[in-house]
């Protein structure tokens, strides 16, 4: 654990980076050093995240595209591979909450293979592409969730997701340890993100809702992106260098009790 | 430049060797006031002299962590010296490499009595100072062996899984009042008590190595790298992280190898 710049000279692949978690990573990755390609589904708020970091020094790459489709995930990777030529960090954060919610059988078809479209295929979509280019040393962060764990009440297609993408990241991790490549997965809980600000903003009792999320972990608060960000890097950098198919919590206590 | 742990007191039991020693050297670089608590005294000196003379502060005293007024005594004369308590790393074990049918009643407690027991000591008392000034961080060096292990380590597997739950009850209590506590798992570390164990084989050599193969990255720990987990887990980064484990262990819970138990004793 040195300070600041721990990631010089690396090159890190960021899905989902336009907003949530994945802008949170973005920023202080570049903070850290990073060269950054970052993937996103609008491009207008890509662009805008990547001129904002290059006005703050950052080599910063974005493509958009959804990483559900096989063509957008290879088109993320050929970005890497065509500016850097290879891929250090690898950030798996790309998922989505909804649809798919309620119990499983109101739940259509077409919201389950959304959800897993994204939540699973994607992550293994963008691994398979960016495999090639990861060398000995590399770090890939999956984002899983406290609900690779637990399942929450309406949540049974989204959880189902979540402990499959969990079990994506130990299974790659095995296939990646005779190469020298990390891959651990991060289980945030509840979180203050624009997702879960519109769930509260959208809620019958906007107030009650915040509340009832602030008393869900022990901690007594959401996390924050920067919080998950700030573990993520812990599980991109040398200093989890003894770290991999681990999952780490980062869920406040929420899941203990 | 600040470092993440400047002016923070912190104690590592079990710290004049491996991973203990390893724990405070890196809070020692990251700018804490270490405080090594261990019964080794000559290499308990060793660590903290080493941490001196490389521009650190570190300080050792000897005390037994079965011991509950030693343990007791330790922590409020840390308290009373430094005016508070930031991080415990609650890290003394042994090994015992017996099967459950081999191990007598002494054997056991004294097992239980340094890796659970010692543990609940220094963690409460920690717990106690903590809760007081409404911040802190414990780290409790548990084991793979808490959900997974071998034939002939039950009293150690049974000490390491009461030490898991034990995280998760403490992770519950300090919660409200901003203290949290989490535990690393620890796959083969290149540790003294390692070799110790390995000892116990007829090819020491052999058995080393083929604890390495059991871990995916095919290789043992570094002390150092089961420290920056620590580290990590104790620091502002890991601030909404609590009551949980974190697996330093080359990838050894996750990915079975499908091979055949290890055992200590071949």
């Amino acid at each position: 654990m040195t300070s600041s710049q721990r990631l010089k000279g690396k090159v890190a692949v960021v899905t989902g980076a336009t907003s949530g978690f994945g802008e949170a990573i973005a920023r202080l990755f570049a903070t850290e050093g990073a060269a950054l390609v970052l993937g996103g589904r609008r491009s207008g708020a890509g662009d805008a995240l990547s001129a904002e970091l290059r006005s703050l020094g950052a080599d910063v790459q974005f493509v958009a595209g959804d990483v559900g489709n096989e063509r957008d995930a290879d088109a993320l990777a050929a970005c890497a591979r065509g500016a850097h030529g290879r891929i250090d960090v690898l950030v798996l954060n790309a998922g989505i909450g909804y649809p798919g919610t309620g119990p499983f059988w109101e739940v259509p078809p077409q919201e389950f293979d959304l959800v897993f479209g994204t939540n699973v295929r994607g992550v293994w979509l963008c691994a398979r592409a960016a495999a090639p280019l990861l060398g000995r040393g590399a770090s890939v962060v999956v984002m899983a969730s406290m609900s690779s764990f637990v399942v929450y009440p309406g949540e049974t297609v989204y959880s189902a997701s979540k402990g499959a993408v969990l079990q994506l990241a130990r299974g790659m991790a095995g296939d990646l340890a005779p190469r020298g490549i990390r891959v651990n997965a991060l289980c945030p809980g509840i979180c203050d993100t624009p997702l879960t600000r519109w769930f509260i903003d959208t809620a019958d009792d906007p107030t009650g809702t915040e509340a009832e999320f602030a008393a869900f972990a022990p901690l007594e608060r959401m996390g924050t992106a920067d919080e998950i960000a700030r573990a993520t890097l812990f599980l991109a950098t040398e200093d989890s260098s003894y770290c991999t198919g681990s999952s780490l919590l980062i869920d406040g206590g929420a899941t203990i009790r | 430049m600040s470092r993440a742990f400047d002016g923070r007191v912190v104690i590592v039991t079990g710290g004049a060797t491996g991973i203990g020693a390893s724990s405070a050297r890196a809070f020692a670089r990251e700018g804490a006031n270490v405080f090594i608590l261990d019964i080794d005294v000559p290499d308990g000196e060793r660590t903290a002299a080493e941490i001196v003379a490389s521009g650190g502060s570190g300080s050792f005293r000897e005390a037994d962590v079965a011991d509950e007024e030693a343990v007791r005594q330790a922590v409020q004369e840390i308290v009373s010296e430094r005016g508070r308590l930031d991080v415990m790393h609650a890290n003394a074990g042994i090994e015992l490499a017996k099967t459950i049918a081999d191990t007598t009643l002494e054997e056991w407690r004294r097992v239980l009595d340094i890796n659970l027991t010692g543990v609940y000591l220094a963690c409460r008392f920690a717990l106690l100072e903590m809760v007081k000034q409404r911040s802190g961080a414990i780290v409790i060096t548990a084991s793979p062996h808490a959900l997974v292990t071998t034939p002939d380590a039950g009293a150690y597997a049974a000490s390491k899984g009461g030490v898991l739950a034990l995280t998760r009850a403490l992770a519950l209590e300090g919660a409200p009042n901003n203290v949290r506590v989490n535990a690393v798992l620890p796959g083969g570390t290149d540790t003294p008590m390692l070799h110790r164990e390995a000892m116990v084989a007829s090819d020491p050599e052999a058995q080393l190595k083929r604890f390495a193969a059991i871990h995916p990255l095919n290789r043992l720990a570094r002390p150092e790298e089961v420290a920056e987990g620590v580290l990590f887990l104790a620091s502002e980064a890991a601030s909404f992280v609590t009551g949980t484990a974190l697996a330093v262990d080359g990838g050894l819970l996750a990915v079975q190898s499908g091979g055949p138990p290890l055992s200590y004793t071949d």
